[in-house]
């Protein structure tokens, strides 16, 4: 180390070209050269694992981590992140700006990486025990002790506040997903389902299947939860492109469904605005 | 119809927040926008729109001042160097600010800070009003919070933005309020029992809530803080050639993770 500055990392290695210090002859992640190994050995999944985790992954881990990144791929063209990311592809913004909306708004408490980043605390705290999940999810606040740039939760985490009855495709993903991770938080989640979303008279959320396969994953909150807002992104991203080849008359705008309860009135223009005067 | 409770929001959305009709007119917190607040400066807008409130003179300039104090067009801090890498990178002016400004949300500068030390503020007056001691209220929090956000600056140095804003709070006859003289006392009792003083955002906090701000709102008045620093970072680098903002070389990357290992 010979510059005044430096970066620490036990991700990333570089060994400078012997012609130019600011280009790199080798590249390594956690040990494994990039070029040598990771890029004719590694999947795209091995390597995500790899990076989040500072771990390869066994071979279930990563079947399963790539099953539920196929699962997640897509939160569904209703789900808020991706119509954020419609909102940018209908009036012709960055593609950047799609990506960015999505990641705002899936983010959040509801159906965003915060929630995943709760239950992830939570199930630590928890360890397979109903009674205490049960407790923990009627109190999800309990913690809480100031105010901060989360709003505080006013539903159970992992469990749909707005719905009466969990989605037939989730349950078909839990049954798979719990497949590919037999006796870990996959398959307690789908043993006290049932149980859980009587007592909390509500269904099952994607993010309680979500955090219970990163959990089988091995993976820790912080790594989870960024990791999810990671995989929910290509399905925002089509969703996006395909709302900016059909424009902004095909995308509704809700004309009449908006309304104003506190209106002052129409006051009309000024009378003296030079503005085409004849 | 199904008995779904999203049938009673479906399709319809009542706000009393505004409207634009189109072509017509458009509406911001109750007041035609074009007609009752054309006189209103920008932040006078922007605080109508987080709080509901309109502030007199001497509040806003007072309100003014603190974004004022606080925006550093320094390329150092981390927010801003988002701007600048950006700037560097070639990319547009509002992907810069909305991505520099995504960081200031930030455990230990920026939004979070603030709400959490407003929060403070106006929970320990309340239980001052209640009769508990000053000292308890403290250790109590910091016995639950670890720390309370304003409050852990090195006696060593001070913040450069304290005496100026405190100045130009009591030019303006704002400094009297007990929020901020509670986070005052506050701080004499971190320098007498551990020797550490607080930071603008005690200050910023207790005038916000003198100014009858609550965590929320305060926070939200926040969002925008430092962001008339970031722009001039990114015009900085735009200005420059490509890539040249702080290059790294391969060697100053400190690499500690595992040594060469086969896949």
């Amino acid at each position: 180390m010979s510059g005044k500055y430096c970066y620490k990392t036990r991700i990333w290695q570089e060994q400078a070209d012997e012609r130019d210090p600011f280009v790199a002859a080798r590249q390594s992640v956690y040990g494994y050269d990039v070029n040598t190994q990771l890029l004719p050995g590694a999947g795209l999944t091995e390597y995500l694992y790899l990076l989040f985790s500072g771990r390869r992954p066994d071979r279930n881990e990563c079947q399963l981590l790539d099953k539920l990144a196929v699962f997640l791929a897509h939160p569904g063209l209703r789900e808020p992140s991706v119509l954020a990311a419609m909102n940018a592809g209908a009036g012709g913004s960055t593609q950047a700006a799609a990506l960015i909306a999505a990641i705002s708004v899936g983010a959040g408490q509801l159906g965003g990486a915060q929630e995943i980043r709760w239950l992830m605390d939570a199930a630590a705290r928890c360890n397979k025990s109903l009674q205490d999940w049960l407790e923990t999810l009627k109190a999800p606040n309990r913690h809480r002790t100031r105010e901060d740039i989360w709003p505080a939760f006013d539903y159970p985490p992992g469990f749909d506040p707005n719905r009466r009855v969990a989605s037939l495709p989730l349950l078909q993903a839990l049954d798979y997903l719990e497949n590919l991770s037999p006796g870990g938080q996959l398959s307690w989640l789908k043993q006290h389902r049932v149980a859980m979303e009587t007592v909390l008279e509500r269904p099952v959320s994607t993010a309680f299947v979500a955090a219970s396969a990163y959990l089988d994953l091995g993976l820790a909150a912080e790594q989870a939860s960024m990791l999810h807002l990671y995989l929910r992104l290509p399905g925002a991203a089509a969703q996006s492109m395909e709302q900016g080849h059909q424009g902004w008359r095909q995308f509704p705008f809700y004309q009449d469904a908006v309304t104003l309860s506190d209106d002052p009135g129409d006051k009309g223009f000024p009378e003296n605005g030079g503005w085409r005067d004849e | 119809m199904s008995d779904s409770p999203l049938e009673q929001y479906a399709d319809k959305f009542d706000t009393a927040m505004g409207l634009a009709f189109l072509g017509k007119r458009a509406v911001f917190r109750g007041q035609d926008l074009h007609h009752d607040l054309k006189d209103l400066q920008w932040l006078e807008l922007f605080l109508l729109g987080v709080t509901g409130r309109r502030f007199d003179n001497k509040q806003m300039r007072l309100l003014n001042f603190i974004w004022v104090s606080t925006s550093y067009p320094d390329p150092r801090i981390w927010c801003n160097r988002v701007a600048s890498l950006a700037g560097s990178a070639r990319s547009s002016a509002v992907l810069a600010l909305c991505g520099a400004n995504s960081l200031t949300e930030a455990d230990i500068y920026g939004v979070k800070p603030a709400m959490g030390g407003i929060d403070f503020l106006l929970r320990a007056r309340q239980q001052l009003l209640q009769g508990k001691e000053l000292a308890d209220i403290i250790d109590h929090e910091v016995d639950q919070n670890r720390i309370i956000y304003g409050y852990g600056r090195p006696l060593i140095g001070v913040d450069e933005r304290i005496p100026h804003v405190l100045a130009f709070a009591r030019e303006l006859d704002l400094a009297d309020g007990p929020y901020l003289q509670l986070a005052l006392e506050v701080e004499k009792h971190f320098i007498r029992n551990k020797q550490f003083g607080m930071n603008i955002i005690a200050i910023y906090a207790g005038l916000a809530a003198d100014l009858g701000f609550d965590a929320r709102q305060f926070g939200l008045y926040c969002t925008l803080l430092f962001s008339a620093g970031m722009l001039p970072c990114y015009l900085d680098t735009l200005q420059r050639p490509p890539g040249t903002f702080l290059p790294v070389r391969c060697e100053e990357i400190d690499y500690q993770g595992p040594p060469p290992r086969e896949w």
